[in-house]
């Protein structure tokens, strides 16, 4: 018992002090749900760019990594452990190896249904067999492709990718949204057509307040197909989290960002916000734990006002 | 009295669905970005066999020899072995293809952007998955249209770029800027207009080659993939029971 409670006090430790150690086993989570505790994880990739098959690579960081049956492990693992789980993709999930030009999208977005994703988002490197490449790809997925500030209505995707997604686990409410890149400049036109694209950080303002305050999700996750970040003013993954307010994570992806540990920023109002890219491939995984506690609406006190901070 | 009770069952049972409804609110983060390697977990079994017969299907084809190359072929700049076997390859083909189907339009300079090539080609045999490796992306063979400016425009770009994959032209570079242009052995003339064969990536504007959309005088899609061309081609020379082979020519040179 004496041994639990030490656990449990080292948990905390670590939340308090917002480090990355380690906790080992399941006893944090069991621990943490007693009393009145819930953890949500979140672990996700971005630019798997249908590496399918671990990497056979000149470079040592990346021989014999990643892998889509190793991220299904882990995926599976941790899900064990925590139902309260959800894993996530930033787009590009097409282009990059041969499983592309000779199943086009179908292997990579099965082996994603199979290994359990919950959610992805445009890349895009999702146009380059055109809207149509997209189109015949799409029945593939079993999980939905969330795009909020791409607007297909003139094109022969209508209909095809929701808005949002909101994800019920123990009660707390994940609202989901995603932004997509530029694609003038960037793809062939022909492959993008009428693709209406909508200024991501309007976007991303309209679904963060939709989510938190008409649907009451308890934590906002962005998906965004931006990239890290630029020089000057171009949109990107660390301006969407500075210049909103209800949004608490944002996954990114199309830089391929090598990030040590997700980015801290201060949004709007002054609260912190992570900031994630895990590097491409599936050569990463990011893995985010946000800890719940039952309440009747305050914000405990002592915990709120560090992660505030 | 009845009533009573029944008020008071209602205001238990509210009370209730209140308290089994909580709200959560955020109060810890833990994050950790993880390396996927074997010390994160095996490969998930079902996974992997689900994965193998695409996996055994597709390692058939990419191990199928093509031909062979007499020497390692890696890009390079301003020329190299690589892109310029790249540019000829492309210049041959797009004049072939021409001859064919559009005298017309016979390209006199064939340009492969060095960005769009991803790897080398190693010395002997050569397979499919070399070319895959090497031209990963679903481009098509185009044909650009350019007026004498529109030549300069675009030479002058892979000038900037400190040398390119090119074919039928050669120039200096000074400075950043080309000098001594030549097309096909000759200066370019105005009034004379020069068909450049490429890929629909930068014809379109890719890799800041905005002169072959802004300055175009004419375009046509082949709607054949380059990779399928390259293939096709190292085949070709693998008949007639030769070996591919590059050399430096000073097409692009430092003045």
């Amino acid at each position: 018992m004496g041994g639990s409670i030490m656990n449990r006090r080292h948990f905390i430790k670590n939340i308090l002090a917002g480090g990355t150690g380690l906790y080992m086993g399941a006893a944090p989570f069991s621990l943490l749900a007693k009393e009145g505790h819930k953890v949500v994880t979140i672990i996700h990739t971005n630019d798997l760019h249908c590496h399918i098959e671990p990497f056979s690579s000149s470079r040592e960081d990346m021989d014999g990594k990643g892998g889509i049956a190793r991220i299904a492990a882990y995926a599976k693992h941790v899900r064990a452990e925590n139902p309260n789980t959800l894993l996530l993709d930033a787009g590009d999930m097409f282009q990059g190896t041969p499983y592309f030009n000779y199943f086009k999208g179908e292997v990579i977005l099965k082996t994603m249904g199979q290994a359990g994703y919950d959610a992805g988002t445009i890349g895009n490197h999702e146009f380059d067999n055109g809207l149509e490449g997209i189109l015949n790809a799409l029945p593939h997925a079993s999980f939905p492709l969330v795009s909020s500030n791409y607007d297909f209505k003139d094109t022969m995707l209508n209909g095809l990718f929701p808005r949002f997604k909101i994800f019920e686990k123990s009660g707390i409410l994940i609202g989901v949204y995603g932004l997509g890149i530029e694609l003038k400049g960037l793809v062939n036109e022909n492959n993008y057509g009428n693709t209406i694209y909508n200024d991501p950080l309007k976007v991303a303002l309209e679904m963060e307040t939709f989510l938190k305050k008409e649907m009451n999700c308890h934590l906002v996750v962005c998906l965004s197909h931006l990239g890290h970040s630029y020089e000057g003013k171009i949109i990107s993954d660390l301006v969407i989290g500075k210049e909103t307010s209800h949004t608490n994570l944002v996954i990114g992806g199309h830089t391929h960002s090598y990030l040590k540990e997700p980015v801290q920023v201060k949004n709007k109002k002054g609260e912190m916000v992570l900031v994630n890219q895990a590097w491409w491939g599936g050569l990463m995984v990011g893995h985010i734990d946000f800890v719940f506690e039952a309440g009747s609406g305050r914000k405990s006190s002592i915990f709120a006002n560090k992660l505030n901070g | 009295m009845k009533r009573i009770v029944f008020y008071n069952l209602l205001l238990i049972i509210g009370l209730l669905v209140y308290s089994c409804q909580p709200n959560y609110s955020k109060v810890g983060v833990e994050t950790k970005n993880l390396p996927v390697s074997i010390d994160l977990a095996e490969e998930d079994s079902l996974l992997s066999a689900f994965i193998q017969p695409y996996k055994d299907s597709l390692h058939k084809d990419m191990s199928r020899v093509i031909g062979v190359s007499e020497i390692e072929m890696v890009k390079d700049k301003p020329e190299g072995l690589l892109s310029n076997f790249m540019a000829d390859l492309l210049l041959e083909e797009g004049v072939a293809f021409c001859k064919k189907n559009h005298p017309e339009m016979a390209p006199a300079i064939a340009y492969v952007n060095y960005g769009g090539m991803r790897s080398s080609l190693p010395k002997g045999q050569i397979t499919v998955r070399n070319i895959f490796e090497l031209m990963p992306f679903e481009n098509e063979m185009v044909f650009v249209k350019l007026g004498k400016k529109g030549v300069e425009e675009f030479i002058n770009k892979l000038a900037s770029h400190g040398g390119d994959g090119v074919a039928g032209a050669r120039f200096g570079i000074n400075d950043g800027k080309a000098i001594n242009i030549k097309v096909a052995g000759e200066t370019i003339k105005e009034g004379k207009h020069y068909w450049v064969v490429t890929n629909d990536y930068v014809a379109s504007g890719g890799d800041s080659m905005e002169v072959f959309k802004t300055g175009r005088k004419g375009f046509f899609a082949s709607r054949l993939k380059v990779r399928d061309i390259i293939i096709g081609h190292i085949e070709k020379v693998q008949e007639n029971g030769e070996a591919i082979t590059s050399k430096l020519d000073g097409r692009i040179y430092y003045e």
